[in-house]
């Protein structure tokens, strides 16, 4: 269960949130909300990225409180992923491999499942939009957390690819992981059937049924 | 052929030698600025004496020469494949002899540097007639500047065949670490940032430490090593740059405050490494064991305390501009009063309270 208090974020005068209170069950949600509404500096304030006033807990767990043991439960994949260019894709799996303190066998099973093996050798500045994106997912599925955040999951991703990225996400559901997702593509029925909404408007969210 | 010479040392050379001028530029340091000025040819002599006596020294200066025309080659096989580079396939029209004898002359040039330091090594051993050693030295050269030439000619008149040649790249696997990747930004990316930092405050340390005697007061030092901090203080600015711009999704991780903090100080104290080996020539004259050790903590905590202001939202440019002014006064005065010890154990307390304090409260923009 994710609950956010009080949430109030503001960049100068204009407000971008003010959430009082939202409660979100376990389950896979689709965070929706027109441009500009406040969508990605929700996930942000979520995956503890952008700083603000209130309180995000996860299950218990409040992310001011108790910063680290919460970045331990929660991983997020951002839109427009900004890597450093003179990386390889293997030194960044490894970097946060290291953070999160996860097993190589583990890793080498996600690596092929993303079929990005053949390029992870090559440096971050020579890969294409959606080879970037996969290697976003890829990091943020790399521990078994207990909420992954994907900001526009969607976008640059080949048709091909999809099905398995939602069958990953129903693996890790069937484990216990929740999902908060932001896309402006509405899902397709035989391929992923989010568990409620959550819209984002007037500076304010909404947990709402699908 | 000329006109084509022309557009090759453009195009490869000088890209060359603008990439790799902090490199060569450490090179040079570390072979010329170490030693005291009144001992450079008596320690060059000897070092060359050495290396055409002993077959295992010269086996590893030969080594040494080989790994240097890879890491040129690398750059030159990289250069040359790039898009904007495309119009290099044109060479292939030339007879093969003409377009090996350009890259023959483009990988002499790269090795220029080596080279330099050769015409030395071959005065002195034909004033001792050191002929075998000689003979192998002008054979091995020769043979790597074939080398580079044979596979940039092959490379480019076949670029529509699979390459079968896998160049091994010369990238250690040390930016898998935090410290890694931001020292892999500022001597991968910000390399003129680094020459020129370095070249200031080598140069300002070198011309001290050369009027340096015995008995001298370690405040001159320390008064130059501050100085010398002030010029690495746009290096702290393009670093917090890159990580608002690239690295801000780390702040998802969970890594804490104190190891970033860490990774921050044990970068910077590093950063000043050639700086204390310059000095290291200074023992016994104004400078201590002690003193020697305290100056990479004094270095970490003077640039993590600039590095910590700035994780200030809407900062301001002429308040940091103040910020630093004062930063440095401070610090000027306390050194002048001998106590480094205490500015710089107070600057590392207050840098972590800033830097504990402020940065998750900050917001990284792209801007």
């Amino acid at each position: 269960m994710l609950q956010l208090t009080n949430i109030k974020k503001a960049y100068g005068s204009r407000i971008i949130l003010d959430i009082p209170q939202l409660a979100i069950p376990d389950g896979a949600y689709w965070i929706k909300g027109n441009n500009g509404s406040g969508k990605t500096t929700l996930m942000k304030i979520i995956g503890g990225i952008n700083p603000f006033e209130g309180h995000v807990v996860l299950d218990k767990i409040d992310l001011v409180k108790k910063p680290m043991a919460y970045r331990q439960q929660v991983s997020f994949a951002e839109a427009e992923p900004a890597f450093p260019g003179y990386v390889t894709g293997w030194d960044l799996i490894r970097f946060v491999q290291h953070a999160r303190k996860e097993k190589d066998e583990r890793i080498d099973a996600l690596v092929d499942y993303f079929n990005v093996r053949s390029f992870l050798d090559y440096t971050i500045g020579t890969y294409s939009s959606g080879m970037t994106k996969k290697v976003s997912l890829l990091l943020a599925f790399i521990e078994n957390t207990k909420l992954i955040l994907l900001d526009e999951p969607l976008i640059t991703l080949e048709d091909i690819f999809l099905p398995l990225l939602f069958s990953l996400m129903k693996e890790r559901q069937a484990q216990g992981t929740s999902f908060l997702l932001s896309t402006h593509q509405p899902f397709r029925e035989d391929q992923f059937i989010p568990d409620g909404k959550i819209v984002v408007e007037n500076q304010t969210a909404q947990f709402v049924g699908l | 052929m000329r006109a084509i010479l022309h557009l090759m040392i453009k195009a490869l050379v000088m890209p060359f030698y603008k990439n790799h001028a902090g490199l060569l530029f450490f090179v040079f340091f570390v072979m010329f600025g170490i030693v005291e000025s009144t001992q450079i040819i008596f320690y060059h002599q000897s070092l060359i004496y050495g290396m055409l006596t002993s077959g295992i020294f010269l086996f590893v200066v030969l080594m040494i020469w080989l790994l240097y025309q890879l890491k040129s080659l690398h750059f030159l096989l990289k250069t040359s494949g790039e898009d904007s580079h495309l119009f290099l396939h044109h060479l292939a029209a030339l007879p093969s002899v003409q377009s090996f004898f350009c890259f023959l002359v483009v990988s002499f040039l790269t090795f220029i540097p080596v080279f330099a330091y050769t015409i030395a090594i071959y005065i002195i051993g034909i004033q001792h007639q050191f002929y075998d050693s000689l003979a192998i030295i002008f054979i091995f050269q020769l043979a790597l500047w074939f080398m580079n030439a044979g596979i940039l000619n092959y490379t480019q008149r076949k670029a529509h065949i699979a390459s079968r040649i896998t160049m091994p790249t010369l990238t250690l696997p040390y930016q898998r670490t935090q410290i890694g990747i931001y020292s892999g930004y500022l001597f991968k990316e910000e390399k003129s940032a680094i020459l020129l930092s370095k070249l200031f405050s080598l140069t300002l340390i070198y011309i001290i430490k050369e009027t340096l005697e015995a008995g001298d007061d370690f405040r001159i030092i320390g008064i130059t090593w501050l100085f010398a901090l002030l010029s690495h203080t746009y290096l702290v600015n393009k670093l917090k740059v890159f990580e608002d711009q690239s690295l801000s999704w780390t702040r998802s991780l969970p890594i804490s405050t104190t190891k970033t903090f860490t990774t921050y100080f044990l970068l910077y104290a590093l950063l000043m490494v050639p700086e204390l080996l310059l000095l290291t020539g200074s023992m016994g004259k104004g400078l201590s064991f002690v003193q020697l050790f305290l100056l990479p903590v004094f270095s970490g905590a003077f640039l993590i305390t600039i590095h910590s202001y700035l994780f200030k939202s809407n900062s301001d440019p002429d308040k940091f501009v103040t910020y630093l002014f004062w930063l440095f006064m401070i610090c000027f005065m306390l050194v002048l009063s001998k106590l480094i010890c205490i500015v710089a154990s107070g600057l590392l307390l207050i840098s972590f309270w800033l830097f504990n304090k402020r940065f998750f409260l900050y917001e990284p923009t792209n801007d």
